[in-house]
Parts: C-alpha cells; sequence; structure tokens
C-alpha cells in the first residue's frame, strides 16, 4: 500500500513535471458522430415543428390576418421571427457540427492507416492514443487493462494521463508513468510518434513487482532503521563507556583519594590468600609497612585474641571463597594498645570466573568498639536498674505496652508476659481514674500540657485497688514516639499519710477541742501553731499566728515575759511552769502555763510547746473551798458546840427541874422559917437562872421551838426598839433607817426581835461613852462574791437587817470566836457570852445568814439577811384609823395559826381591845383560868387539834354565859359547819377575815349586847 | 377565876418519865395540885401495857410525858395512843425541846408543852384546862 502510494505520487510527479508525452488516439468516429448529428437534426426539426404549430393555430384562428390589432400584430411578428431565427440555427448548427466531425473522421481513418506496425499480439497491454488523445488501438492483452481503466477504443485518454500526453507533442520523448487502479499498478511507456501523429502506450501490469519493490523497501527501510538503530546505540554505548571511563578515571581518582585519605584501608589478596595489596592507611594505624604484610595469609597474621569459633568460620570462609563482613580481630600495637579492627572482604573472580583473590576493607574500630563496649555497658547497667528497679517501668504506644519490666508487673500482680500480651493495659487503671488519665492523653495529643505527675488507683489482677505514683514522659522505641511511665507503689504510704492525716485531724481535733491553750514556737519564737483556745485568748487565727512571734501580738512586756520563759526552756531544757495574767475585756483570767521543750533525735531543743490551762475558776474555787473549809471548821466547831450546849441542857434542865422539884418540898416541908429554908429559896431562885440560862443555849443549839411566819421586818424593828429605848441608855443614839415599803421574811418574829436586841445591847456596850447606834433595813442583792462566803448562802434578794455601831470594833483574832457561846470581851459579870450566840443559833436554825464587818477603833456592823418572801405578812398592821374601836373589851383570841394570832391580836389591841391569847382551846381555857375578870368575847377558830372551837366555847360559856362568841371559819356560815354543838348565838367570819371587817363585825357584836341590855 | 367547871381531883393522871426523880417530883406536884389518881411508867412501853390492860376507858384521861426516852420516845408513844384514845389530854414535858420532836409531837396531836424544869403553877395551869375539858366531855 506504502509502496502504491509512493508510486502514484511519483506518478503524478512524472505528469506534473511534463517530461510525460501521452498518446492521443482517434475514438470510434463512424458510430459516435452520426448519432451526434443526428440528435442536433432532430432537435432543428423539433424546434421548428414546436413553431409551426404555434404559427399555425393563430393563423388558423384568424388572429394573424383578420383581427389584426396593431399591437397584437407587431407583436405576433416579432415572435415569428424569432421562431425563423431558431429555426435557422437549428439547421445550421447541426450542419457545422457535421463538417467538422467528417473533418475528424478523415484523420482518424489516416490514423488507422499506420497502424500496420502495432504490436497486435504483445503479451503485455498496447494501446495507440491520437493526437486527440482519443484511443485509436488497444491489442487483445490491453482488455483487462482496458476494464481496470474503464477506458474502450474511442474514448478519451484518462483524465490523469492527459497532461502527459499533451506534452509529449512537444518534448517528443519517451515518458515513462506508473499508473494504479482496481487494485493492480501498471508501468506506462508513453511512447509518442509525432510524425505519426499518434502515441503509443505500452502498458505492463507491475503490481507484483511494485509490491515486491515495496516489501524490499520496507525491509529496507528496516534495515535502515535497525541499522540506524544500531548504529546510534553503538553511538550512545561508545560515549556512555567514554563517559564512563571518565567517571571511572574520576572515580578511580575519587577512590584512590578516598582510599588515601579515609580512617579505613584498602586491602587485596590473591588467590594464593596471601596479602598483596595495602592502602597506606593501615601503615599510618598499626605503624607496620605494607611490605611487611604482603605475602602473608591470615593465617601467617595469627590469631591474636579472636575466639576460636570467629576465626575458624572466618578461615572458612576465606578458603570457601565467601564473602565476609566486618570480622574483627586485634592488633596489639607496639607501643603496647590493644586495637580492634573490623575487615570486610569479598572474593574477586576473572571474566573466566576463575577466582583471583580478595579485596576489601579493614578499619580501626578500636574507638568504636570502646564505645560500643562502654554504651554496652552502660545499655547493661542501664537495664539492671531498669530490670532491678524497684520502681514499676512501662512503655507503651497507645497503651499498648512495648516493654515492662519486672518491678511493674509484680506491682500489678501479673507476669511480664501476661502484661506484654495485653492489647491494652488501662484495663489496669481503676475506673475512677481512667477518665481522668484518658483526658490527660487527649490534651497532649493536642499538644497541652497535662501533669506528668500523678497518682493514680491501679487494679491488680485479684482486683484489689493500690495506689501508684506515675510520672509520665515521651519516648522513642523503635524510632516511633511511646509514652514511658515510671510507677511506684504509694499505697502504704497513702495509707501513711492517710493515717497520718487522720492522726493529724484526730491531733488537731483534740487540741481544739482541748480547753487549755496550747502554742508550739520554734527556736527563734516564733509560732508554729496554736489552737483554738489559743486563737480565742491571742485574739488571732493559727494561721495568722504563724511565724509571729509574741512581739508581733503582745505589748512588749507581756512578750518579754513569755519569751523569757521560752528562753528558759530552750536553755535549761526543762519544764517550767509560770502563772500567766490575762486581762481581758471581761476580766482577769489566770493561766497556769506549762512550757516544755521538744527535742529532736539528738536531745536539742527545737521548739518550746506550751499548754496553759485557765485556772481562775480553780483558784477561785480553791479559794472559795478554802473559804468553805474555814467556814466548816467554824460551822462543825459550832455544831458541835451547840451539839454539846443542847445535850448539857437537856441534861442540866433535868437536873434542875430535880434540885427545884425537891428543893421546893423541902421548902414546904420546913415548916419554920428559918436559914434552911432561905437557902433552898436561893437554890430555888438560882435554879430558876440556871433555867434562863439553859433556855439560852438551848436556842444556840437550835432546839428552840420556832413559830415562823411571814412577817413585816420593819414592825418587827419597831417594836423591838420601842422596848430597847429604855434600855439603851440616854448616851447612846439609836436611828431606824428603812428603805420604803414592806420587806417581808418567814421568821419567827419574837426571836428575830430578840436577835436584834442582843445586837443592839452588844453595840451599846462597844461603846461605853456612849455613840450612834444604827438598825437598818433595806433589800440587798446579793451576788455571788457575798454568798461564796457563806456556806448555803445563794445569789438573790433579801432582807438586810444591819446594826451598826461607832465602837471599839472586833479585835480580828477574836472574829473566828464571837458566836461560840460563852465567849466574850465584857468584863466579868458583864455579859454572859451567850448574846451572839444565841444570833447565831436562830440564824442557823431560821436560814438566816449573819455577816461581820468590823473594824477595830471604827466600829462593827452587824448583818442580817433573810430571804425576802412576796406574800401578804401575816403579822400586819393595819390601818385602825377609820375602824369602830373598843373600850378595853376584853377578848379572848383562840387561834392555832400562830402568825395569825399575833395579826389580829395586834389589830384589835390597837382598836382598844384587851386581848387574851391562846393557839388552841387547852391554852385559851389556861387562859380563862388566870383571868379573874370578864371576858367579853371569844374569838376563836373552829378547827383546832383536840379541842375546838365549839367546844371550846361550851366549856368557857358554861363559866361565862355572857360571853359573846366569834368564830372565824374556812366556812361560809355556820349552817356549813360540820359537826354538832354549835353554841347559839355564835356570829361567824369567813376565813380570810380582813382586820377592818373583824373590828367591825367584834365592834357590832360586842355593841349589839350592849343595845339588847340597854334595851 | 371565878367558876371552874372542871375539877382537878378528877384527873387520872399517867406520868411518863425515864427519870425516877422526876417521876417522883411530878408526882409530888401533882399530889399538891389536887390529883388523886396518878400513875407512873418508866418508858413507853410500860405506859402502853398499862393502857392496855385496863378496860376503863376513865381509869386515865390525862398523860404527862417526857419527850425524850430511851426505847420510845414520847412522839411515839403519842402516836400509840392517839390510835387507841384519840381525845385523851397528852401534855409533853421537855428538857431541851428537840425541835423536830415538837414539831412532830404537834402534828400528831399533843395539846401542850411544859419545859423542864416545871414549876408548879405552870403545871396547874395546863391541868386545870385539861380537867375542864375531860369535865366538859364527861
Amino acid at each position: 500500500m506504502h509502496a502504491r502510494t509512493r508510486a502514484t505520487v511519483n506518478f503524478m510527479k512524472y505528469l506534473n513535471s511534463g517530461n510525460v508525452s501521452v498518446l492521443a488516439g482517434e475514438d470510434n468516429f463512424s458510430t459516435r458522430h452520426v448519432l451526434y448529428l443526428a440528435g442536433l437534426t432532430l432537435l432543428g426539426v423539433f424546434v421548428l415543428s414546436i413553431a409551426w404549430e404555434f404559427l399555425y393555430e393563430d393563423l388558423i384562428s384568424g388572429n394573424l390576418g383578420g383581427h389584426y390589432h396593431p399591437e397584437e400584430t407587431g407583436e405576433r411578428w416579432e415572435y415569428v421571427a424569432t421562431v425563423m431565427v431558431f429555426t435557422a440555427v437549428a439547421l445550421v448548427v447541426p450542419v457545422l457540427v457535421s463538417g467538422k466531425v467528417i473533418r475528424r473522421n478523415v484523420r482518424t481513418e489516416q490514423k488507422i492507416k499506420s497502424l500496420a506496425s502495432f504490436p497486435e499480439h504483445s503479451p503485455n497491454p498496447t494501446l495507440r492514443f491520437g493526437s486527440d488523445n482519443v484511443l485509436l488501438y488497444a491489442n487483445a492483452a490491453s482488455t483487462p487493462f482496458l476494464d481496470a481503466i474503464q477506458c474502450a477504443v474511442g474514448d478519451s485518454v484518462p483524465v490523469a494521463w492527459t497532461r502527459a500526453l499533451n506534452d509529449l507533442p512537444t518534448t517528443g520523448n519517451q515518458g515513462r508513468l506508473e499508473y494504479a487502479c482496481s487494485g493492480r499498478t501498471f508501468s506506462i511507456l508513453l511512447h509518442p510518434m509525432p510524425e505519426a501523429g499518434y502515441v503509443d502506450v505500452y502498458a505492463h501490469d507491475i503490481t507484483e513487482r511494485i509490491w515486491t519493490e515495496d516489501a524490499l523497501h520496507t525491509v529496507n527501510e528496516r534495515l535502515e532503521q535497525r541499522v540506524n538503530e544500531r548504529t546510534s546505540k553503538l553511538s550512545r554505548e561508545i560515549a556512555e563507556r567514554e563517559q564512563a571511563q571518565a567517571a571511572l578515571r574520576v572515580s578511580e581518582h575519587r577512590y584512590r583519594d578516598i582510599a588515601e585519605s579515609s580512617s579505613d584501608w584498602i586491602w587485596e589478596m590473591d588467590e594464593e590468600l596471601r596479602f598483596s595489596h595495602y592502602s597506606p592507611r593501615l601503615a599510618e594505624i598499626t605503624g607496620v609497612r605494607p611490605e611487611e604484610l604482603i605475602g602473608k595469609t591470615r593465617r601467617d597474621l595469627g590469631k591474636g585474641e579472636i575466639e576460636d569459633e570467629k576465626w575458624h568460620r572466618h578461615l572458612m570462609d576465606l578458603d570457601a571463597r565467601r564473602p565476609f563482613r566486618d570480622f574483627r580481630y586485634t592488633y596489639k600495637h607496639e607501643d603496647g594498645r590493644t586495637l580492634h579492627f573490623s575487615t570486610s572482604g569479598k572474593p574477586v573472580f576473572d571474566e573466566d570466573g576463575r577466582f583471583k583473590g580478595y579485596r576489601g576493607t579493614g578499619s580501626d574500630i578500636t574507638e568504636r568498639q570502646q564505645a560500643e563496649a562502654a554504651l554496652s555497658n552502660s545499655e547493661q547497667r542501664f537495664r539492671n536498674l531498669v530490670e532491678g528497679s524497684i520502681q514499676g517501668i512501662l512503655i507503651h504506644r497507645d497503651r499498648k505496652p512495648l516493654y515492662v519490666n519486672q518491678a511493674w508487673a509484680d506491682i500489678h500482680g501479673y507476669t511480664v508476659d501476661e502484661v506484654m500480651a495485653m492489647d491494652s493495659v488501662d484495663g489496669l487503671i481503676s475506673e475512677e481514674d481512667r477518665a481522668r488519665m484518658a483526658a490527660y492523653r487527649a490534651r497532649r495529643m493536642h499538644g497541652e500540657e497535662v501533669p506528668t505527675w500523678y497518682e493514680y488507683q491501679a487494679v491488680q489482677k485479684d482486683g484489689s485497688l493500690i495506689w501508684l505514683e506515675n510520672r509520665t514522659s515521651i519516648t522513642t522505641w523503635d524510632g516511633e514516639p511511646a509514652i514511658f511511665s515510671c510507677v511506684v507503689d504509694i499505697t502504704e504510704r497513702k495509707r501513711a499519710e492517710d493515717a497520718l492525716q487522720k492522726s493529724e485531724a484526730r491531733f488537731r481535733a483534740v487540741l481544739d477541742n482541748s480547753p487549755t491553750k496550747i502554742h508550739i514556737k520554734d527556736e527563734e519564737g516564733r509560732y508554729l501553731l496554736i489552737n483554738r483556745q489559743a486563737e480565742i485568748l491571742y485574739g488571732i487565727t493559727d494561721a495568722e499566728a504563724r511565724c509571729r512571734t509574741s512581739y508581733d501580738i503582745f505589748p512588749k512586756e507581756v512578750a518579754d515575759s513569755f519569751a523569757g520563759h521560752d528562753q528558759r526552756v530552750i536553755e535549761t531544757g526543762h519544764t517550767v511552769e509560770e502563772e500567766e495574767e490575762w486581762h481581758l475585756p471581761d476580766g482577769v483570767r489566770t493561766y497556769l502555763t506549762v512550757k516544755f521543750p521538744i527535742l529532736d533525735a539528738d536531745g536539742n531543743v527545737t521548739s518550746v510547746g506550751a499548754i496553759g490551762t485557765d485556772i481562775t475558776e480553780r483558784k477561785k474555787a480553791d479559794e472559795e473551798r478554802a473559804e468553805l473549809g474555814r467556814q466548816l471548821v467554824q460551822s462543825q466547831k459550832m455544831d458541835a458546840i451547840g451539839q454539846l450546849t443542847g445535850g448539857i441542857a437537856h441534861d442540866f434542865n433535868n437536873l434542875l427541874m430535880i434540885i427545884d422539884g425537891y428543893s421546893n418540898q423541902a421548902i414546904q416541908q420546913i415548916k419554920r422559917n428559918g436559914p434552911a429554908k432561905e437557902s433552898l429559896a436561893h437554890v430555888v431562885e438560882a435554879t430558876d437562872k440556871a433555867a434562863i440560862l439553859t433556855q439560852q443555849l438551848l436556842v444556840f443549839s437550835r432546839r428552840q421551838i420556832m413559830e415562823k411566819g411571814v412577817v413585816a421586818l420593819d414592825g418587827v424593828l419597831r417594836e423591838t426598839l420601842g422596848l430597847l429605848e429604855r434600855s439603851v441608855g440616854e448616851r447612846h443614839d439609836l436611828k431606824l433607817e428603812m428603805d420604803d415599803g414592806d420587806i417581808c421574811a418567814e421568821t419567827d418574829s419574837a426571836q428575830l426581835g430578840q436577835a436584834v436586841m442582843n445586837l443592839v445591847i452588844n453595840a451599846r456596850d462597844a461603846m461605853p461613852r456612849g455613840g450612834s447606834i444604827v438598825v437598818g433595813l433595806r433589800v440587798a442583792e446579793v451576788g455571788d462574791e457575798f454568798t461564796a462566803r457563806h456556806r448555803g448562802m445563794t445569789p438573790g434578794r433579801y432582807a438586810e437587817i444591819f446594826v451598826k455601831d461607832q465602837g471599839s470594833g472586833i479585835d480580828p483574832k477574836d472574829l473566828p470566836h464571837i458566836f461560840e457561846p460563852f465567849f466574850t470581851t465584857k468584863a466579868q459579870g458583864k455579859g454572859t457570852g451567850l448574846g451572839l450566840a444565841m444570833v447565831y443559833g436562830f440564824a442557823q436554825q431560821s436560814g438566816m445568814v449573819v455577816d461581820v464587818s468590823s473594824e477595830p477603833g471604827k466600829g462593827s456592823i452587824f448583818r442580817l439577811y433573810l430571804p425576802t418572801v412576796d406574800r401578804e405578812p401575816e403579822v400586819a398592821l393595819p390601818d385602825v384609823g377609820n375602824l369602830p374601836r373598843g373600850n378595853g373589851e376584853v377578848i379572848l383570841l383562840v387561834e392555832d395559826d400562830l402568825s395569825l394570832l399575833k395579826l389580829s391580836s395586834r389589830t384589835l389591841d390597837d382598836l382598844g381591845y384587851t386581848v387574851l391569847t391562846a393557839s388552841d382551846g387547852f391554852e385559851a381555857l389556861e387562859v380563862d383560868d388566870e383571868i379573874e375578870g370578864p371576858i367579853h368575847l371569844l374569838l376563836s377558830d373552829v378547827v383546832m387539834p383536840n379541842l375546838g372551837g365549839f367546844e371550846l366555847a361550851d366549856i368557857l360559856q358554861k363559866a361565862r354565859p355572857d360571853m359573846k362568841i366569834v368564830f372565824i371559819s374556812g366556812y361560809p356560815s355556820n349552817d356549813h359547819v360540820p359537826g354538832t354543838g354549835i353554841p347559839k348565838h355564835a356570829t361567824f367570819l369567813q376565813k380570810p377575815v380582813k382586820q377592818d371587817v373583824l373590828a367591825r363585825t367584834i365592834h357590832a357584836v360586842l355593841e349589839r349586847d350592849a343595845l339588847c341590855l340597854a334595851g | 377565876m371565878t367558876t371552874i367547871t372542871g375539877n382537878i381531883s378528877d384527873l387520872n393522871v399517867l406520868v411518863v418519865d425515864d427519870s425516877f426523880d422526876v417521876l417522883n417530883i411530878l408526882k409530888n406536884m401533882l399530889r399538891n395540885i389536887g390529883v388523886n389518881q396518878i400513875f407512873t411508867a418508866r418508858d413507853g412501853k410500860a405506859a402502853l401495857d398499862f393502857l392496855g390492860e385496863t378496860d376503863d376507858a376513865d381509869m386515865v384521861n390525862l398523860i404527862l410525858c417526857d419527850l425524850v426516852m430511851p426505847r420510845m420516845t414520847g412522839v411515839e408513844l403519842l402516836k400509840q395512843v392517839r390510835s387507841v384514845h384519840p381525845d385523851i389530854p397528852f401534855l409533853i414535858i421537855t428538857g431541851h425541846a428537840e425541835i423536830r420532836h415538837v414539831q412532830d409531837a404537834k402534828t400528831h396531836g399533843a395539846n401542850a408543852f411544859l419545859k423542864k424544869p416545871v414549876s408548879m403553877q405552870e403545871l396547874k395551869k395546863k391541868l386545870l384546862a385539861v380537867a375542864r375539858v375531860v369535865g366538859h366531855r364527861r
């Protein structure tokens, strides 16, 4: 195909160049030209017939002559002329064309005549074209060719040949061209015959030849290509080889330079394994010239310090022509050093595979060996450290263990293999800490800073929890980042810490809950701790006190004192006790502070501890206890005296009774007056005096019968002072000072009066030259301090009765004894020594307290303290100014309530009646017996033990029928009074009886009878 | 005294005292005052025995008793007597009047107290009052 295309191109070039002559042969004249003329003639006839038809219709229709219109007539003639012209042309043109054709045919006949020499029987197609390029003739062999070019005799030459044929007459040269059609290629030889006016064309089918030529051409091209390629390759190879040789030369220089400048050396062995070459470096290292080694084998050089196995293996490698690497051996330098060499070599073979020896390098690895040894030692040491460490070491990546030491495994209760088999060690972290540590890892991954030291709880194999302290860092493991974790089991430490914490908490709790103040100072006097009590006392918190000294907290003089105590402890190493007085807003507190040294292991004082106990109360209590003890002793003494005197009085009374009784009997039995009878009368008289004394002794011994009731103390005092005015004497001024208002107390008013009387008499006797005696009454609020001095007394509101004089006072040494019976500082015969004893006894018996203040030369004050009562006084003097008064009428008042008896008695007395009192019915009868005169009115309680009011009245009325009767009853009227025997005409008053009602009733009852009598 | 309805001679007095001398003196005193029937007992037990042995309710209509006696105090005797003879007059004679005993005696119905040494007048006055009551009740 390719060849075909190229042939066509060449043919076209040939045609274009004008070198090709084309034979124009004559066409088949007779057939085609006759048909052509006939056709033209028919066309002319056809045109003429149409024109005639057209004119004939007009002539027939008359349009042409009869009905002539100038305009239409003109047009029709124009038309007829046109038709005529056409008709002429139709007749002339074929004639002209026929003449041309005839001439051509003449020439064609001439040509045909020239065909006498035409190769009719040529096996190759042979054609003859006329000068008009018409095929004039073709031999028999031309048929396939003409079929191929689709041309026949008489046809024009193919267009492709036209130019070549046209050029041939001018050039007169033969032309050759190739012509391809219908898959075949022909070689066309144009042989112009100008004189003959034709061109012979000899065609030769060269298709096969073309194909062969193409094939050859292709082969040739390929061959050329391969040659070119090979040539190019060779060129490249040559160039490369040249480059390689240049590079080799460079390399040789380079390697030579390297070899000569290298720290290593190069060696070679021959096929006999004898060293044949050493680079100079070896000589530099060993000091041995290469010549000394050349020609020697490895065996010749000796084994040196090489292990046998390595040595033999190396020799076997050499013998087997095997390459070897890093064969290490030692060399003993002449300077004594042992050098370590490493050598590698490979066998060298020639192109035929024959062993030519060894070639290799050697290097001095002494330093490396030493470094490796050092590193190895270091590694071993570190490995030993790691393996033998009690700290657990884990290297992991993404929690996957990469390395774990025995300690880490042991801590967690696993074996090393078990840990290494784990995909993750997360499971060995307690759930509580797992999230926290995961957060650490996440934050670390984000580049955040996270703690590298922390504690966490790990889970052991048996599930128990342990505390670990973990230090984490980033390390490298197999070239990749990994986490280095070092843990220590701090479970015991945690427990200890926990225990310590609890211990400290307990210690702190004990400290803070201690009622004592506690602090510890260092040697410099700085507080290390203070407890809560100390905080309160010092007015500073523990935190604030830390590192401060006493001088930072207290005034200098106080701090000096404290520092001095501390210094004594430090210097002596002994405990020091000091009493400290703290002046606080609520008073002075006393602390007993014990300061003690705190020693270190060497016995040196490192700090000073202090425990201060508030002994204020204790001191006070001690003082009170001492006072109480004193009081108790005094009290017991007085009690003992009381019991003694009481017992004496009892027996003494019995004796007196006997003495008195027998004396009286004797007096009665002695009929005549005489000295004996007088003596007995003295005995009886002395017995009476003795009885009075014993009576006083009984008062002191508190064996006197008390008749207690609520009394208004001012009344008692007035009454008593009224009795005393005469006995005190003119030289003494007796004053009464009283607070306003009623001050009531429950006591025996008679004995109280007697006590006051005794005190006033003593006051008088203390001022023999006269003076002022003040008797007072007031309400006193008694506090702790006072009650502390008086056993059994409680703070509160008391009625205070005092008797104050300006006398000589009492000698302090006498004070403890003044209440003892028969103790007196008065002159012989001036006093019995029982006055104050009675006061004391009465006070003790009635719950009073006697207090004495005395200053020698300035006088004394005796104070009686009675508990006040809020009740109305049972013995109170009413205002009787407006009440009906009596006129000395005798009233027998019988009331078993003594206070009421006294009250009513006083009221009636003030109203002008003569009052006889009895505390029960029997006593009333006694009174009745004693009274010679009339008793105008019986005022009696109804209900009394043993002898009630009704019975009493009945008894009395028998002797005194005129006696009026007024009963005081708890019942509203006599109708309600239980029992029988109610006396007639009795008047009843209902309890409680107001004194005015009583006065009016009595007055009315007495008046009524008077009226009755009058009436 | 204009009229005395009670008569001392009507009194039958039981005197109780652990002291022979006191008993003797009191007996003489009572006799001098006019008491005809005088019984004595050295202690409370003897007194009770005496009272229990007699069927006559008026055999004794006044008891004169010391307060402090061995084995049985006057108050204890008073309690025993009152359980049987609630109305019989009971006079206490005491030498030192132990307060609690006196108050106790009052509570249990002692009619009067006489302090040693007892005077004849005081004794007579008490007896007269008792005699009137006794006479009234009779």
